[in-house]
């Protein structure tokens, strides 16, 4: 079996034949086989706290290297603070620990963190590299899409400590549990993260297939560390197995009921579902109620119309049925307004009160006889912003009911004899059945009024009627005698005589309002995601030749790839049970992945370095034994990443001072042994983060739809289809108020333009899955902590800081500030430098006032006006030296 | 160089080598001198073969990038049997199995449509050239016009990807990046690559462009395009916040040096010295990047050569002068993409506005490097991501009618940097819908731009997803040699 991949990845393409013929040589490739838990190690003369530390420790001593003397309280209390919260601790809850004499302070503390809210928004900026989120579909328009909901189901589900494999199951195949929550069906959303295009013009198989070979790489990265990606192509002559276990894994992925062209005009592409929230979820229910209780007021007994029903019953063997009469079009309008939606709320006299004869100021009619408003065609109304009324007579001898077509440009309101019966706020073309509605008629005249809004642009109605007369239920149960009458029929008479008769219209009326109400709640749902769904009829999966979507080999059905252990008993032959394939204890990749991505999170390289690749392409563990100690560890706590993390942070190894001597740099360059604590540059998002932290700037809100801090004029435009909607988002229109401060994973996720503070630091354009981003130093990264609008403002809020709370001394000030950056104080050196800083820049402000002006100017938070414009600007070049310490954008 | 430009960076360099004498300045100094990798990647794999492989003939490339699908019908690959093919079907026998475009993919009939413009011969060559690129014709003496090129592309997101990055789905280093990995920097206070964007007049918008076309990839993302804008920020921020000078900026910068260097003494960090050198290079750009792009030093006689839209910032023509001022700065590769070359509808009008945008400038381009003897060491490239087809879309000779995308052939040509001149390479039938002969992949095109600079495509590679990646992909990929000079 192993050979079988081997040879698939050997011939994958001419050039890595040369790398796999060497692990060729291997019996197994270390990551093919399950995980054994390995006897803890215990090195000579060593007193260790945990099993990760003997495993270390052990190997350092085959080095010949030593340990690194504990870290101080404030390097770990800031170092765990990032890790574990992605935030900087404050002063205060610095100096807290370190006085906290309690022998069990360093524990207690890992617990306080973990159980923050901040802890979700941290943990899942790993996921969303690795799930490819963003807010952009990605291919040619790059329009917008909504998947906030699910951003917001990670973080919950960090928070709520949910075990890896139910977060695993829930992503792979929520939708695919029985009875399955919105939450599960959110959750779903993963593999609908991908990109997607409406480009015109597309081929939509083509771009289907390339949505489906997505997911399987996303999938086998994130979850197995395989890059399966590459037997999509390959040339099979050397080996066809291989292109086999690929569409048999992708036929997984290939039933899905989307489509491969769509989400244009910022509607997300199909399927998605509707998402409510809290208040909405509530009007649901509450109008759902309603409706039952007034639905049985409508059936329930009532002799006097027992007896009308009766007599109506036999009225109806006998009488010739009439047609309703359609009386001619009135018109009323053009009525103006300032806006669409204002148009749509007011009433210009005939909603509460129809009065026909109506006149104007000048006693001119305001009811035109419109007999030229054919029905069923579309007619243009004026291209004006305005309210335009319509009205006619229904007229009918016997109760009977009609069912209505109607369309409209753009918002439609529609009453029927005083009751609101449809009622839409939209923008549209005109068209035939955009609404469709039955009306039960009462005998005699009803009254139709229908109110077409028109937000600009031509403006249009459509109207037919479609059918009139009794419902077939109702003839079919009428033909029957009172005796043979089932259950059912006996309803289906009660209930449409009901609807007829005029003394139960305010109870019709009443139900007719609630449903409408619903409409309107249905209509603007708070958000909607994205969703697996799998067709009714499932679409066959072939293998396809060289990866064209067009040219198919054989037929596969779904499977996994043969050299892992089978699927587990009883799973079913679909994605759930891929997702339980891929959290059975046997498998020999999915907890060791997940486990090395905690561990490169915390310690800046994973055990295994490639941690995309754990194939034979990949780099080996450094530390293989401990791998799978712990992955044995993971998998008996049930999963729990919570408890993973805790065990890691709470090792002596991670508690380690980071300073390296220059002896031990040229040993261990990349700390691979771990012979000194992690320390390296903080992701994009930390950095951006802190800085709005220190400042006092930043909105702990949680989650909800993404935020446009500052940006640079144009951006977006100059790259993009610029004269689409707003809901495509060709154009930034930058937020105001707590928005600009909002964590920067809340921040819009543009994917043909990421956000370029994010991408000078590495972020990925979350275009494919990322399992692992670079960190490099780059002449950018300095421009924008220098210059960058953001920056500067947390400068000044951090500068306004230092003056208010850090006391009434320059050298009390310093150390505010630099304990905000960087959780020490300052040395004396250090602080004379800053003290230089300052009173140069004093100097200069206080004779230039107008650019400490300019300076303190910049951001739109507001300033402390009480604060001597030169003094704050002085400050806020210290605050910005602080904020572009190299230490302060390092974990150190 | 402005005089107080002069005194900055003279200043940069004194306060810098006096502090940095010893210890973490000099590994800062060392970092700010190694121009291949001015930059430390912790993350990225490492290179075992980065370049050069052999002696390149170019130095830098200026990529005018026509994004669109510039129609080459109506540009370069005429035939005068065209008009005797006016209006006749195009033969399902020349059609082929060509995937066509959904936009087209419904119409019955496929006219064919002779060019609506006139075309003559120029050059001692002879080459024809449309009455739309007059300049152009001025120039084909030392074009090189490449019209057998082909993709598999027949939309414009895969199109301008595959022919920027190798391969039609997104992920992959673009060519600007893979020569930043390759080669270096040539100049220290400058990106290795930069990238301007401009909009014709033709078709506005355009079809949008992705930062992925000068993204790194999986490439260390040092290497990708930087952006080079109009405005006061010419790079994203550049420019001090108001009321910070560039003195108070130095004396700032000098602190924060000095601060990181005491902390890096304690801490042995070597991330400190290298974030040092960023930052000197950081303001090292904030002169030479408004030196760059401030026009003020142009004489009169430049804004005749290459148009009066020379003068606005962010417009093709003042692109292409930029682009020759960098070449003169020693910057590796410029890349300019220029939108609204689809011409689906409207052809005659549309493209009679964008030809009249890019015509002049590009062909000043060519006698400017040329006079100035940049050409030899510097390769032009001008192209599209495809071509346009020979029938119409949409009823024949209507006014709003157009060509819809065609990847089986398409014209681009080169000039300087080691590639012939005044030289025709390729020929397609009749309908100017196949290749008879010439035909050049877009693979074939990137292997010979890394040729040219002296890097074999073949050697050039970087781990990923357990692949050695290259530019050109796993496909085989051949340099054109019939165009070496």
């Amino acid at each position: 079996m192993l050979s079988a991949l081997l040879r698939r990845i050997a011939t994958n393409t001419a050039i890595c034949v040369a790398v796999a013929a060497s692990a060729l040589a291997q019996e197994t490739h270390w990551s093919f086989a399950t995980a054994k838990r390995p006897a803890i190690p215990t090195p000579e003369g060593d007193q260790t706290r945990s099993a990760i530390d003997a495993f270390i420790r052990s190997r350092l001593a085959r080095e010949g290297l030593a340990r690194s003397p504990t870290a101080d309280r404030r390097t770990l209390i800031r170092r765990l603070s990032l890790d574990l919260t992605g935030l900087p601790p404050t002063p205060t809850e610095v100096a807290a620990f370190a006085a906290d004499e309690r022998a069990t302070a360093y524990e207690l503390l890992v617990d306080e963190l973990l159980s923050r809210p901040q802890f979700g928004e941290r943990m899942a900026l790993r996921w969303l590299d690795l799930a490819r989120y963003a807010d952009t579909n990605g291919y040619s328009i790059d329009g917008g899409r909504h998947m906030w909901a699910w951003r917001d189901w990670v973080i919950a589900a960090y928070n709520d400590n949910m075990p890896f494999d139910q977060f695993t199951i829930e992503q792979i195949a929520g939708d695919l549990l029985p009875d399955a929550t919105e939450s599960q069906l959110i959750a779903s959303g993963f593999n609908r993260n991908h990109m997607n295009t409406h480009e015109g013009g597309t081929i939509l198989e083509e771009c289907r297939v390339a949505y489906v070979a997505d997911r399987v790489t996303t999938t086998a990265v994130t979850w197995m560390g395989l890059t399966v990606g590459c037997a999509q192509c390959h040339d099979h002559k050397y080996d066809p197995i291989s292109q086999h276990d690929y569409y048999r894994f992708f036929a997984y992925f290939n039933t899905i009921t989307d489509k491969g062209n769509d989400g244009n005009g910022g509607v997300n592409s199909v399927p998605f579902v509707p998402i409510y929230d809290d208040d909405q979820k509530a009007a649901l229910l509450r109008l759902r109620d309603e409706i039952a209780e007034l639905e049985s007021q409508l059936l329930s007994p009532d002799n006097e119309l027992a007896a009308a029903q009766r007599t109506w019953e036999q009225e109806q063997a006998t009488l010739d049925h009439a047609e309703p009469v359609l009386g001619p079009w009135r018109v009323m309008g053009p009525n103006t307004a300032a806006t669409a939606n204002q148009a749509f709320t007011t009433d210009f006299g005939p909603e509460a009160s129809l009065d026909l004869d109506a006149q104007d100021a000048a006693g001119k009619p305001l009811w035109q006889l419109r007999e030229d408003l054919v029905d069923g065609t579309p007619h243009a109304l004026p291209a004006q912003r305005s309210a335009y009324y319509l009205h006619r007579t229904i007229t009918t001898t016997e109760a009977t009911s009609v069912d209505l077509s109607l369309g409209s440009d753009d918002a439609i309101r529609v009453w029927h004899n005083g009751a609101l019966v449809v009622d839409q706020n939209v923008r549209r073309g005109v068209a035939a059945d955009q609404e469709q509605i039955t009306l039960p008629l009462q005998i005699g005249e009803n009254q139709l009024l229908v109110k077409i809004i028109n937000d600009g642009g031509p403006g249009g109605v459509y109207f037919k009627m479609l059918r009139s007369g009794l419902p077939a239920e109702v003839i079919t149960a009428l033909q029957r005698s009172q005796a043979d009458r089932s259950e059912p029929e006996h309803d289906a008479l009660r209930r449409y005589f009901r609807s007829t008769v005029v003394k139960l219209a305010p109870v019709r009326a009443a139900i007719a309002e609630a449903n409408i109400g619903i409409a309107a709640i249905n209509a603007k749902p708070r958000t909607t995601a994205m969703v697996m769904e799998e067709q009714a009829m499932p679409r066959d999966t072939f293998v396809l030749v060289r990866g064209r979507y067009d040219v198919r080999g054989d037929r596969v059905t779904a499977g996994t790839p043969e050299f892992l252990p089978p699927l587990p008993d009883g799973a079913p032959q679909n994605r759930l049970g891929l997702a339980l394939w891929l959290v059975d204890p046997k498998h020999p990749l999915t907890a060791r992945v997940a486990v090395n991505g905690l561990w490169q999170m915390l310690f800046g390289t994973g055990l295994v370095k490639s941690s995309g690749d754990f194939g034979t392409q990949g780099e080996r563990p450094s530390h293989p034994e401990l791998l799978d100690w712990l992955t044995a560890e993971f998998l008996q706590s049930g999963w729990d990443q919570k408890a993973l993390l805790r065990r890691m942070v709470t090792s002596d190894t991670y508690r380690q001072a980071s300073h390296a001597s220059a002896k031990l740099l040229a040993k261990d360059p990349e700390n691979r042994l771990l012979a000194r604590g992690p320390s390296f540059r903080l992701a994009a998002e930390l950095i951006r983060d802190q800085a709005l932290a220190v400042s006092g700037l930043l909105d702990t809100k949680l989650g909800g739809p993404s935020v446009r801090p500052y940006q640079p004029d144009g951006l977006w435009r100059e790259m993009s289809h610029f004269g689409s909607t707003p809901a495509t988002e060709q154009v930034y229109v930058q937020d105001s108020g707590d928005k600009l401060y909002r964590r920067s994973l809340y921040t819009i996720w543009k994917r043909t333009v990421p956000p370029p503070t994010m991408l000078a630091f590495d972020a990925p354009s979350r275009e494919l899955c990322t399992p692992r981003r670079g960190r490099t130093n780059t002449p950018l990264q300095a421009l924008v902590l220098l210059n960058e609008t953001g920056f500067v403002e947390a400068a000044r809020h951090m500068a306004q800081r230092m003056l208010k709370e850090g006391g009434n001394y320059l050298a009390t000030r310093i150390d505010f500030g630099f304990e905000l950056a960087t959780s020490r104080k300052p040395t004396a050196k250090e602080r004379d430098v800053l003290m230089a800083t300052f009173t140069r820049e004093y100097k200069r402000f206080a004779v230039d006032h107008e650019a400490a002006n300019k300076l303190i100017a910049i951001g739109e938070s507001p300033r402390d006006e009480d604060l001597d414009a030169a003094e704050h600007a002085a400050w806020t070049m210290v605050a910005s030296v602080l904020l572009n310490l190299s230490e302060t954008v390092t974990k150190g | 160089m402005r005089p107080d430009h002069e005194f900055l960076q003279a200043l940069t360099r004194r306060t810098f080598l006096g502090r940095m004498a010893g210890g973490v300045g000099a590994a800062a100094l060392a970092s700010l001198d190694n121009d291949k990798s001015p930059i430390i990647n912790s993350a990225g794999g490492a290179s075992t073969d980065r370049g050069p492989h052999f002696a390149p003939t170019a130095k830098r490339v200026i990529y005018l990038f026509q994004s669109g699908g510039p129609s080459q019908i109506d540009l370069f690959d005429y035939k005068p049997g065209y008009r005797q093919l006016h209006g006749t079907e195009l033969p399902a026998s020349v059609r082929g199995n060509q995937r066509v475009t959904g936009m087209t993919a419904g119409q019955t009939t496929f006219p064919v449509v002779a060019p609506p413009f006139e075309f003559a011969r120029h050059g001692k060559s002879g080459m024809w050239v449309s009455e739309l690129m007059p300049h152009t014709a001025g120039v084909t003496d030392d074009l090189c016009m490449l019209k057998g090129m082909h993709t598999e592309a027949i939309n414009h997101d895969p199109g301008i990807t595959f022919i920027n990055t190798g391969d039609q789905q997104p992920g992959k280093a673009s060519l600007g990046s893979w020569l930043s990995y390759g080669l270096g920097s040539e100049n220290r206070d400058l990106p290795s690559y930069v990238v301007m964007l401009s909009q014709g007049t033709g078709k506005n918008p355009g079809q949008p462009l992705f930062s992925r076309l000068w993204g790194s990839g999986f490439l260390p993302s040092n290497h990708q395009g930087v952006q080079l804008r109009p405005g006061k920020n010419p790079v994203l921020y550049l420019a001090n916040p108001d009321g910070i000078d560039a003195q108070s900026r130095r004396n700032m910068l000098d602190d924060l040096a000095h601060l990181n260097e005491m902390r890096a003494e304690t801490t042995g960090d070597p991330e400190a010295a290298t974030r040092i050198a960023q930052y000197e290079m950081a303001f090292r750009m904030q002169t030479s990047v408004p030196d760059l792009t401030d026009l003020s030093d142009e004489p009169e006689s430049t804004f005749e050569l290459y148009g009066q839209d020379a003068r606005i910032p962010g417009t093709f023509a003042a692109n292409c002068l930029l682009a020759r001022r960098m070449a003169e700065r020693g910057v590796r590769f410029m890349q300019l993409f220029h939108r609204g070359w689809d011409q689906h509808l409207n052809l005659v009008k549309e493209l009679r506005a964008q030809s009249r945008d890019t015509d002049q400038a590009s062909a000043a381009l060519i006698i400017d490097l040329k006079r100035r003897g940049l050409l030899d060491d510097t390769l032009v490239i001008w192209g599209g991501e495809f071509g346009r087809t020979i029938y119409s879309q949409g009823r024949i000779g209507a006014p709003g009618s157009g060509r819809d995308h065609h990847g089986r052939c398409f014209t681009t040509w080169l000039a300087g940097g080691g590639v012939k001149a005044g030289f025709e390479h390729g020929n397609t039938d009749e309908y100017g819908w196949n290749i008879l002969d010439g035909g050049v992949h877009i693979r074939d095109l990137n292997a010979t731009i890394l040729h040219l600079l002296g890097l074999d495509h073949e050697r050039l590679t970087f781990p990923h997803q357990g692949l050695e990646q290259r530019l050109t992909g796993v496909e085989p990929a051949k340099v054109v040699h019939q165009i070496l000079a």
